[in-house]
């Protein structure tokens, strides 16, 4: 009898720990899923800064955060091996999202860089040049309105007859 | 006619004008103009997508349905958390004054991310399961949000001024903040009551 009823609690007391340890565990794969989204979206936003198209990213990220909701609410509805599926698929999508955000930004840093110039080659010749015509424009205008200046003829005279 | 002098002035102004329309491309990278106020929006419509006929008078095993939206005009890429909680009479909502959230458990969550000038819905529908009343009292056992079953064990006292036994569904706005680390409450909460009926 006193057999039996050690082996009923040993029993009880491992069923506990057993679903301690699958709680924790689950805990533990979603804290990893939310980790992984969380930095995925900062490298997202880091390419964003650059001026990088993220419209694809966010749009993975979007499944990957909908994939971690279900997560956490079949987690705290108490489906913990539905919850562990979903926290690694998402935990996978986040890595994926972020090694792409990552190459995604050395492009989108060059492509920045590149267009940074650009713009300022544009600027400083665009304006040299225009500067160079106008002046070229000013020196023929000069030499017309002095041209015009001593073709016109002198009314002083009309003026002191009357 | 124009004296040469006058002549020079629109030139030059010409000059000046051609130089800073040229430049304006550089400008923009160096100049960074003030952006206009950055805010996000947080909204519950009824089962049409209107601001009517929300779910009012419940009872259990019934299912109701809103719908729930999230509007991004923070100025960049945002990561939103939106948490569904319920309380009865006497628990405590977010309090907009302190910013702080309501210190209810969640029952149900959304992740949303969002671009800049962006907006998102989702429905949101719920039943009450294993509700029970006593003489001034009611008792829900357990809620179903968009299928996902939460045992809930709340209690409303009957309310003798509005006669009802109410209930508060309110949904929460959360944000992740890049340089905390963490979500944070966005202060933004939107709510609608519930009155506990008997079923017929």
């Amino acid at each position: 009898m006193a057999i039996l009823v050690l082996t009923v609690l040993f029993c009880v007391v491992c069923r506990g720990s057993f679903f301690a340890l699958a709680v924790y565990e689950s805990s533990m794969k979603i804290e990893a899923a939310d980790s992984a989204v969380r930095n995925a979206f900062v490298a997202v936003l880091d390419v964003e800064k650059v001026g990088g198209n993220v419209s694809g990213l966010m749009s993975e990220l979007d499944g990957a955060g909908r994939l971690l909701a279900e997560a956490n609410n079949a987690y705290r509805s108490g489906d913990l091996s539905g919850a562990e599926a979903k926290a690694e698929n998402v935990r996978l999508i986040a890595e994926s999202v972020r090694s792409e955000a990552l190459e995604l930004k050395s492009v989108a840093e060059s492509q920045s860089q590149r267009a940074f110039w650009f713009t300022i080659v544009f600027s400083v010749a665009g304006s040299a040049v225009f500067v160079g015509v106008l002046i070229l424009v000013w020196n023929k205008f000069k030499r017309g309105y002095a041209k015009r200046l001593m073709g016109m003829k002198p009314e002083v005279a009309a003026d002191a007859e009357a | 006619m124009l004296k040469l002098d006058d002549h020079k002035v629109i030139f030059v102004a010409v000059g000046l004008i051609g130089v800073l329309v040229f430049a304006s491309p550089t400008l923009g990278l160096v100049l960074r103009l003030p952006g206009g106020e950055r805010f996000s929006e947080l909204w519950i419509l009824g089962p049409g997508h209107l601001v009517e006929n929300y779910p009012y008078n419940v009872k259990e095993g019934e299912n109701y349905l809103v719908y729930v939206g999230v509007g991004n005009q923070m100025g960049s890429s945002a990561y939103y958390v939106c948490y569904v909680k319920l309380r009865n009479q006497t628990e405590p909502l977010p309090n907009a004054t302190s910013a702080t959230p309501s210190p209810l458990s969640p029952l149900y969550e959304y992740q949303v991310f969002l671009q800049d000038g962006k907006s998102w819905e989702a429905s949101l529908s719920f039943s009450f399961e294993n509700v029970s009343f006593s003489s001034d009292q009611s008792f829900v056992g357990s809620i179903t949000i968009n299928g996902v079953g939460s045992s809930l064990g709340k209690r409303a006292l009957w309310d003798a001024e509005n006669k009802g036994y109410f209930y508060e569904l309110f949904v929460e706005l959360w944000i992740y903040s890049v340089e905390s680390g963490s979500t944070q409450f966005h202060n933004r909460f939107v709510h609608f009551w519930l009155n506990m009926t008997r079923n017929t």
